[in-house]
């Protein structure tokens, strides 16, 4: 099993949650999220007061997929949050130990 | 209404079983005496509440420990749920900070079984303890319900409320029933009974389908006993808002004089409220009561937004009253207040009064409408309502530049306008309500007189409602195509500020939680990409229509003037006329149309000041072939041109030399009294991005008279042209742009800072 987070352009949540969807994949996570990344943050100066504009909006994607399904999904993540500027986000793939499901105690991919 | 069976009865059926089942079960201890309080101590049992109980002992020794726990042991065996206290005479009698229920509760208590002597010795005290403590125990019940009342935003108005705990609940009724108790002279809950009734049958209901202690009126409980009543889910709760509204104004009414009575600065305040009373209005305990049998209902709601207090209950009953037969407010009234800072006060103490549907009865659809979404908290009218406050507290606000942008803006009238209008679709159609707000929006304000410009701004502001936050949740802020979008819709920066402060308003009153930082700052993103396409587009997006006078134009020429004005501006071009001067409201409008030639604006400009006006605002553009148009509107703060018609010629002629540099603006302007310094730091910046021919200055610094000629003339005596000006003056402060060929070089503008800045 792995844990895949993906840091998307908050315009692309739809398309991402659809683009899911129509690979089969339901259970996610999704949290509107502040930062950045290479491009460090700046400040931002509106009528002569400056502002700090250091995080940018995103939003994160958290799934666990059964291992087979890892590179399909990677594949439908980065198609549908691509636009191919600065910005577009990243993803991280983790390994995951175990899954439990809290109603019935079922383990494993079984319980995802 | 809910038909249930008199809950009267089965309250008295629940608290008698209850009583018997108790009173059987309790052990002899000699001394000790078990004494009912809370809702039961009422005789108000619902379904499942808990059985408060108050075992009063003499001692509070170990050897009670054992046969109290078998009694309890019992009534939990018997089904009823019970929260047990264990006090003394002394305990009783004894105002406890951490433990102010206790002392409330007695207010409620009633005498089950045990022994009498003690009961006695507690209730021989408890008058006397009572009357001495008043005072405190007002302040700490009045502490504690405005708590309560913080962890539900101050507002009724939710769509799942909580009918015990929230703002207008039972919990309310209860407070102004112990107020009346506490303050013998005061008996404000007799009113309220019918309200209290349909709350506790609601509760009694609510409990019962629930299966448990359950006061949060959700989604699924209101379809199921609104469908038990044959009823719809909208009528059971409109029923519901409408009493609750009574209860909570009730309350509001009390806590507000009991605070107002209580503080230290009492007597600062009653020397504050003196001072504010006159012949019409008084101002008594932060309340405003009405003095004269006639008065002026625009000039009452007036005094409420200018100083932030409640109307007094009696004078909240007689406007109520007369509310239905109220002459209709003009806009010029309407504006009077909603200029005020406690604009949104007045509203809604319009609105308690049902004065606010009298005048715009097009609100009465939205009034305790309640739209079932995710992510609304509140009804249509509450969401409204607190949408105006927002807009208000957000320009005391420190360190959000939404704050700042709001405080650019002196009158925020036709903000609040679109504010109060912007949902009143929703009233009858769903889907697409910013275009049904709209329809429903134009008569009105065609009715209260508000001027054409006006009304364009408020209604563009209500149908383009959702558009910042459509684009900000679903477009790439980052792409051009966007913010051009974005840039059309708005079409002039004034109306991309309304709108943005708008947007921030409104999603602000969906939930307490819903502007999040994560959301500011994609708002923000859109406003500052389109602020600077609309500034771009100022010197870079010309008019090329055919028309000599047009061809060159800023495109922004054509969005600011109507038909009429640009066919004026071509006659004035094509006769020579050069100067033209109206009257429009409380303000002036001059508008020159002139051959370029160097420090034109700055002539005209100073030639106005000279006359002791002060421009509120100004626009200067030209065309491909060189002929200028400028803008100015001022205000006439000495009646000069109202006291001396004769005066308008005399300044139409002086402008006139002054633009073709017949007259010297230096001289003319020294009659002029030296204007005072100002404490505010002006502020220059420079952007050579904008334009690909032109430098973008912006400066903000305090207004002062002349300040506008000062300026220009020390940009022109540097050698710059001025391509486009765009000035504007809210309230104390003066926002200036200039385009300015040819381009300034980046080392140049530290110098052009302290020049420009030595001028100001």
């Amino acid at each position: 099993m792995k844990k895949l987070e993906a840091i998307v352009q908050p315009f692309k949540m739809e398309e991402v949650k659809e683009a899911l969807k129509a690979i089969g994949i339901d259970g996610m996570t999704i949290t509107e999220v502040r930062g950045h990344g290479r491009q460090k943050g700046h400040k931002e100066v509106y009528r002569g007061q400056e502002y700090n504009v250091d995080l940018l909006p995103k939003v994160k994607f958290e799934l666990v997929v059964a291992d087979a399904r890892v590179e399909e999904v990677i594949t439908a993540l980065t198609a549908s949050a691509r636009t191919g500027k600065i910005g577009d986000g990243k993803i991280f793939v983790y390994e995951v130990a175990e899954a439990i499901r809290i109603r019935n105690g079922d383990r494993g991919e079984s319980a995802l | 209404m809910v038909t249930a069976a008199n809950p009267r009865f089965s309250f008295e059926g629940r608290t008698a079983a209850v009583d018997a089942l108790v009173i059987s079960r309790f052990p002899e201890i000699p001394g000790v005496a078990l004494l009912a309080c809370g809702g039961y101590g009422r005789r108000e049992m619902f379904p499942y509440s808990d059985v408060d109980l108050l075992i009063l002992t003499p001692r509070s020794d170990e050897d009670l420990r054992g046969p109290l726990a078998g009694f309890i042991q019992d009534l939990w065996d018997a089904g009823l749920r019970v929260s047990q206290s264990v006090h003394s005479v002394a305990q009783c009698l004894f105002v406890d900070e951490h433990n102010v229920e206790l002392t409330i509760s007695l207010l409620d208590q009633r005498f089950l079984t045990g022994d009498r002597e003690i009961y006695q010795q507690l209730t021989g005290s408890l008058d006397g303890f009572f009357r001495r403590r008043q005072e405190e125990v007002l302040r700490r019940l009045t502490r504690l319900t405005r708590e309560r009342h913080q962890r539900f935003q101050n507002t009724i108005f939710h769509l799942e409320p909580n009918l015990k705990d929230g703002p207008g609940g039972l919990r309310d009724y209860q407070m102004i029933r112990w107020f009346a108790r506490l303050n013998a002279d005061l008996d404000s809950a007799a009113d309220l009974q019918p309200s209290a009734a349909h709350l506790n049958e609601l509760r009694w209901l609510l409990h019962e389908f629930s299966g448990r202690d359950n006061n949060i009126l959700d989604f699924d409980s209101q379809e199921q006993i609104a469908s038990d009543q044959n009823i719809s889910p909208g009528d059971l709760m409109g029923e519901f808002f409408r009493h609750a509204r009574k209860i909570q104004r009730a309350a509001q009414r009390l806590l507000d004089a009991e605070e107002a009575q209580d503080s230290a600065l009492f007597a600062r305040f009653r020397e504050r409220w003196n001072r504010l009373s006159n012949s019409d209005f008084s101002v008594s305990r932060g309340l405003v009561y009405l003095r004269a049998p006639q008065h002026d209902l625009p000039r009452l709601f007036e005094f409420v937004a200018r100083h932030g207090l409640r109307l007094a209950p009696d004078a909240g009953r007689r406007v109520h009253a007369e509310a239905p037969s109220a002459p209709p407010f003009t806009w010029k009234q309407l504006q009077a207040s909603l200029s005020l800072p406690h604009a949104d006060l007045a509203l809604r103490e319009m609105h308690d009064a049902n004065l606010l549907t009298a005048i715009f009865p097009e609100l009465a659809a939205i009034e305790s409408l309640v739209i079932r979404d995710f992510y609304h908290q509140y009804t249509v009218d509450e969401h409204t309502l607190v949408a105006i406050g927002n807009i208000l507290t957000l320009r005391e606000q420190q360190g959000s530049p939404f704050a700042e942008l709001a405080r650019e803006h002196a009158d925020l009238s036709l903000l609040i306008m679109a504010l109060l209008f912007h949902d009143s679709g929703k009233g009858d159609e769903f889907e697409g309500h910013s275009e049904s707000s709209a329809r429903l929006a134009e008569p009105a304000l065609i009715r209260i007189g508000m001027p054409a410009e006006d009304r364009d701004i408020v209604l563009f502001l209500i149908r383009a409602h959702l558009e910042m936050s459509a684009t900000m949740n679903s477009r790439d802020l980052s792409d051009p195509i966007t913010v051009r979008a974005m840039a059309d819709r708005a079409e002039t920066v004034e109306k991309l500020k309304l709108l943005t402060l708008l947007t921030y308003a409104d999603i602000s009153a969906v939930n307490p939680s819903a502007m999040s930082p994560w959301r500011s700052s994609l708002l923000w993103q859109l406003y500052s990409a389109t602020h600077r396409e609309l500034m771009r587009e100022l010197q870079s997006d010309r008019l090329h229509t055919g028309s000599v006078f047009l061809e060159g134009l800023p495109v922004r020429y054509q969005r600011t003037h109507s038909r009429d004005e640009i066919a004026a501006h071509i006659r004035m071009a094509e006769t020579g006329t050069i100067i033209d001067l109206q009257k429009k409201g409380s303000i002036y409008q001059l508008t020159a149309v002139a051959p370029d030639r160097p420090a034109l604006f700055a002539s005209i400009a100073g030639a106005i000041s000279s006359f002791g006006m002060n421009i509120v605002k100004a626009e200067a553009f030209s065309n491909a072939s060189g002929t200028v148009v400028d803008t100015f509107t001022f205000a006439d703060p000495l009646r000069t041109l109202e006291l001396n018609p004769s005066e308008i010629d005399v300044m139409k002629k002086t402008v006139r030399r002054a633009a073709l540099g017949e007259e010297d603006v230096a001289k003319l302007l020294s009659r002029r009294p030296t204007p005072r310094f100002t404490s505010y730091e002006p502020k220059v910046a420079f952007d050579n991005d904008a334009s690909e021919t032109a430098t973008l200055i912006q400066i903000i610094a305090s207004d002062r008279p002349g300040l506008l000629y000062s300026v220009a003339s020390a940009l022109s005596a540097g050698g710059c042209n001025i391509e486009v000006v765009l000035v504007d003056t809210q309230g104390r402060k003066a926002i200036d742009v200039f385009y300015v060929t040819p381009k300034l070089m980046p080392e140049a503008f530290p110098n052009w800072t302290e020049r420009l800045s030595f001028s100001i």
